[in-house]
């Protein structure tokens, strides 16, 4: 494909002029020709904006907004509550006590997590939704490992009939179990 | 004087309160002669221990069983086995493997869970009614 393009603006570059302002107009061949497809290398484009984490709420900052109420009687109500997690890029619904099926996570057995992506944590009456996680300082989710296991096989069979062609592909998931412990807000300081 | 209701039964739900590995008992067998049981020989000899050390809730018993391949027997605490074959692999192989017993909670594998969770609580918003308002 870059030799296509290399060749294309080489050749607009010897026709008549309404051709000669449209390769100007193109992005430079030479900039195109540094730019390295499908791999890590560092590129002249923008890197994109460093993703920091979720700026803590403190009690000052929401004092004058309407949801000061709202995130009062969250924090104030003795639970329970539910939490949207995301885990590995995956939304999980969890309270506390309930068991959760991911993707394997490199953790040890018995490892106690503090999930930090919530996407959503609230009470019987309140919700509190983040954009697009809600801060660190008040939502606390914690979980514990409990085991590290494999779904059951299940095998893909390739055949194409009348032509001695039959495959046979297995799979086992590798799959990681945790317990939440705790779905808890915490009252901003 | 009306009968009691019934008290709950308690629900076991490991991690909670305490996490529990859930296997209990690991059995080694080998062939001191055959050659599909050198692997194992050599994890007796070099890693055994700190695998022991490593997982001290594990009752690790070592058993010869003449003529036979190696196998790793894991006994978990519901009373279900599991029975690995250890034929040919190296004691790094044997490692990675076993991990199937340390590792899982019961010897059966389980189709993935849909959707992931696995609750006994009841909803925290409540049911939905076409009566009920957001």
């Amino acid at each position: 494909m870059l030799r296509s393009l290399l060749s294309r603006s080489a050749t607009a570059a010897a026709t008549s002029a309404p051709r000669q302002a449209a390769a100007a107009a193109r992005p430079a061949v030479a900039a195109l020709a540094s730019r390295r497809f499908n791999t890590t290398a560092v590129t002249a484009s923008p890197t994109p904006a460093a993703t920091t984490a979720t700026p803590a709420l403190t009690a000052e900052s929401v004092a004058n907004s309407k949801a000061a109420p709202y995130l009062m009687h969250l924090a104030q109500s003795a639970g329970p509550y539910y939490a949207l997690l995301e885990i590995k890029g995956r939304p999980y619904h969890v309270t506390k006590g309930d068991m959760l099926q991911v993707q394997h996570l490199k953790v040890p057995l018995g490892a106690k997590l503090v999930l930090d992506k919530v996407r959503e944590i609230g009470s019987a009456s309140v919700s509190l939704r983040g954009a697009p996680y809600v801060a660190e300082n008040l939502a606390r989710v914690e979980a514990v490992v409990i085991e590290h296991s494999f779904s059951e096989k299940r095998v893909t069979v390739k055949t194409k009939r009348r032509k001695g062609y039959k495959r046979t592909h297995g799979h086992r998931q590798h799959l990681t179990s945790l317990r939440i412990t705790e779905v808890s807000v915490q009252p901003l300081a | 004087m009306p009968p009691r209701p019934p008290l709950p039964i308690p629900v076991f739900k490991n991690g909670v309160g305490m996490f529990v590995p859930q296997i209990k008992r690991i059995v080694f067998n080998y062939c001191e002669r055959s050659g599909s049981s050198r692997g194992l020989i050599d994890f007796f000899q070099r890693d055994l221990k700190q695998f022991a050390e490593a997982h001290p809730h594990v009752e690790m018993v070592v058993h010869p069983r003449p003529s036979k391949h190696p196998l790793v027997k894991g006994t978990f605490i519901s009373g279900r086995q599991k029975v690995l074959c250890v034929k040919n692999m190296s004691s790094k192989e044997i490692q990675e493997h076993i991990k199937l017993l340390t590792e899982a909670a019961d010897a059966h594998a389980k189709p993935a869970i849909k959707g992931g969770v696995v609750s006994s609580t009841p909803a925290v918003r409540g049911i939905w009614s076409p009566f009920k308002q957001i």
